[in-house]
């Protein structure tokens, strides 16, 4: 079985107007996405802004309520539990932000921020004492100094911030993190030892992950597995190894070309992508990426290409590649 | 004779806590048609130096106080507000890293593209400003320019919008272009297109550029000579091929070693070079090397002693007592 299995997962945010607030449209964040992670194991979920990564993980984590689709984590199915129902999950399933600046209450100290999920999934039952202690081995996982406990977010960096965020989504002894960009506000050599600090709670802890990120090189260099996300679609799937030889679909080819490489001598002929991503409101029909592939035929505009195995791991949604 | 040639430039800020110099006499220069990469982290300098070089640095609190801005052989420095405004956007342009914000919501594109030529050019007639701005908007390939003028800011994607900013900071032909991480904000698809737009438009206007990132990769692909900056003062620099195939500053070589490659050859879980500690506050700067704690080269001397600028044979220059670099 299983850590977490979705099965066409489908989440769309109506759009309402005029004076009796009707849905005149959608948009179609994302569009029936099977995933499927196992323990201890890092999957990354890559693509542009607005191909509607987020959403997806937010909506697993159920603070989005899921369109249509199936949420299995642990072998319950969780996609239509109520809030209360969800409390037990979510000691479980936990989610660290992207911004270290936003998703820290201002006003709590560390110390109050981080005893609250302990106090909350009452996993530690004592006094002040026990819960400070806990939380002064929390911050010593994350790397930050016993020091810290009575500061207030505005009195560290952005790198030490995330910290606080990682430690406080670790304890709950979770067995999922979901990160939405965690090192995505951060400078590269803070990015690196936030990167390495997740490494070593996988060795440790065996926490699962799902790494949510719009950087292809740290999405390669932290999962074993990537998926890459086109308008609400995953378009390709395949072990982070493979990455560098493998990726067949043009969209992953595509981004692959897009990343400066930092080696001056090396003159690339790039292949350029056209225009921009287009609306979620209005999909294009047949495949989502038939607007700005370079290879695309008469037959992508009509249908819709699905999920198909490559190889041993491989999947990729598109008509043309073999 | 360089374009832009800056000396000594020292700019500081007046704060609760003191003043801080967020600029420690910073020297260097740009030739005519070069492009020059300034990288480093936030908080380095590097957003100020381009702002000092405008002019547009808030006062108070922040002043220059030290230094010389040589442009077209006359000091930046020592000009009236009025010399200023009329180098600005016209001989000097800049591009600001968030397209969303820099762009006047309330005005149409094509009122924004034409003031700057209102201003700088005022011997062109309406309908002569109106076909330099089509032909601008052309120039950065923005699909149906013609209505696309007619528009807000707001129903322009990002990487339009970036587009919007290249075309009204290059309506002028300036000779100098400085841009202030121009595609951190976008979409590295969208960032590529930018960046080959850039290098285009250089060739064609022969625009100087000063192109600040913390994006080694960007500097890599489009500069000819970059220069590292880190916390106020310039550590090293050079020309691209050299920085890239034998840095010789240990904060060069770690920021280099701290980003994650594509390669065919990955482990799982292993471990990237980071660099310990965090960027010491510009409060208190440290005496002597200013990346001294953060170094695992340091020795006694670099505890006290504050080291210079060193040039090597093949036109690089290091500020650091220990080089780690093949000599």
């Amino acid at each position: 079985m299983s850590l977490l299995e979705v099965k066409g997962l489908v989440k769309k945010f109506p759009i309402r107007k005029g004076f009796f607030n009707r849905v005149v449209a959608h948009v179609n964040a994302v569009n029936g996405v099977d995933l499927r992670i196992e323990e201890g194991e890092k999957v990354g979920l890559v693509g542009e802004s607005g191909c509607g990564k987020s959403t997806l993980g937010k909506t697993i984590a159920r603070l989005w309520e899921p369109t249509d689709g199936e949420i299995v984590f642990k072998g319950n199915n969780i996609s239509s539990k109520s809030m209360s129902e969800m409390k037990p999950h979510r000691k479980e399933l936990q989610i660290v932000f992207q911004d270290p600046y936003g998703s820290l209450n201002p006003k709590l100290t560390v110390f109050q921020t981080l005893a609250e999920p302990l106090k909350l999934h009452k996993i530690v039952t004592g006094g002040r004492d026990e819960l400070r202690k806990a939380v002064e081995k929390l911050l010593d996982t994350v790397g930050m100094p016993a020091g810290a406990i009575d500061k207030y977010p505005h009195e560290f960096s952005g790198g030490q911030r995330q910290r606080v965020g990682v430690a406080r989504a670790i304890a709950t002894n979770p067995d999922l993190v979901i990160a939405d960009e965690p090192v995505s506000a951060l400078d590269v050599s803070v990015q690196a030892q936030i990167l390495n600090l997740l490494d070593d709670l996988v060795d440790e802890q065996g926490v699962a992950f799902l790494f949510i990120s719009h950087d292809l090189k740290v999405v390669h260099h932290f999962c074993d597995r990537i998926m890459v996300m086109y308008l609400g679609f995953v378009v390709e799937t395949l072990p982070s190894d493979e990455l560098h030889e493998k990726a067949s679909h043009p969209y992953t080819k595509a981004l692959l070309d897009a990343i400066p490489v930092d080696n001056p001598l090396e003159k690339r002929k790039r292949n350029l992508l056209e225009g921009d991503v287009p609306s979620p409101i209005n999909l294009p029909s047949g495949c989502p990426f038939h607007t700005r592939c370079p290879i695309a035929e008469d037959r992508c505009k009509q249908e819709r290409p699905v999920l198909r195995k490559l190889a041993d791991g491989h999947e990729v949604a598109c008509h043309l590649v073999d | 004779m360089s374009l832009l040639q800056v000396k000594d430039l020292v700019t500081e800020f007046k704060t609760d806590q003191g003043v801080v110099r967020a600029l420690r006499g910073i020297s260097f220069d740009i030739k005519a048609g070069e492009t020059v990469g300034l990288v480093g982290e936030s908080g380095c300098g590097k957003s100020v130096s381009a702002r000092s070089i405008m002019r547009l640095i808030p006062n108070p609190p922040g002043k220059i106080s030290e230094g010389e801005i040589i442009f077209d052989g006359k000091d930046v420095l020592k000009m009236s507000e009025k010399e200023m405004r009329a180098i600005r956007g016209n001989k000097i342009s800049m591009i600001f890293q968030d397209p969303m914000t820099s762009l006047n919501p309330v005005l149409r594109i094509d009122y924004q593209l034409e003031e700057v030529l209102a201003l700088h050019q005022p011997n062109l007639s309406k309908a002569e400003r109106r076909q330099v701005a089509l032909d601008m908007m052309k120039k950065v390939k923005i699909p149906s320019p013609e209505q696309r003028l007619r528009e807000y800011p707001h129903q322009l994607s990002g990487g339009m919008r970036q587009r919007v900013m290249i075309a009204i900071a290059l309506a002028c032909r300036p000779t100098l272009l400085l841009a202030d991480e121009p595609t951190t904000a976008l979409d590295v698809t969208v960032q590529a297109q930018i960046l080959n737009l850039m290098a285009e438009l250089r060739e064609d206007i022969g625009t100087a550029i000063l192109l600040i990132t913390h994006d080694l990769g960007v500097v890599a692909e489009v500069c000819d000579r970059v220069m590292v900056m880190y916390l106020g003062e310039v550590v090293e620099s050079g020309p691209v091929e050299q920085i890239f195939a034998n840095p010789q500053h240990p904060y060069t070589i770690s920021l280099m070693k701290s980003i994650p490659k594509i390669t065919a050859s990955r482990k799982s879980g292993e471990r990237l070079d980071t660099i310990r500690g965090v960027v010491p506050s510009l409060h208190n700067v440290p005496k002597g090397c200013s990346f001294r704690e953060r170094c695992d080269f340091a020795k006694e001397v670099c505890d006290t002693d504050h080291p210079e600028l060193k040039e090597t044979t093949n036109g690089t220059c290091y500020r650091c007592f220990f080089p780690q670099g093949q000599s």
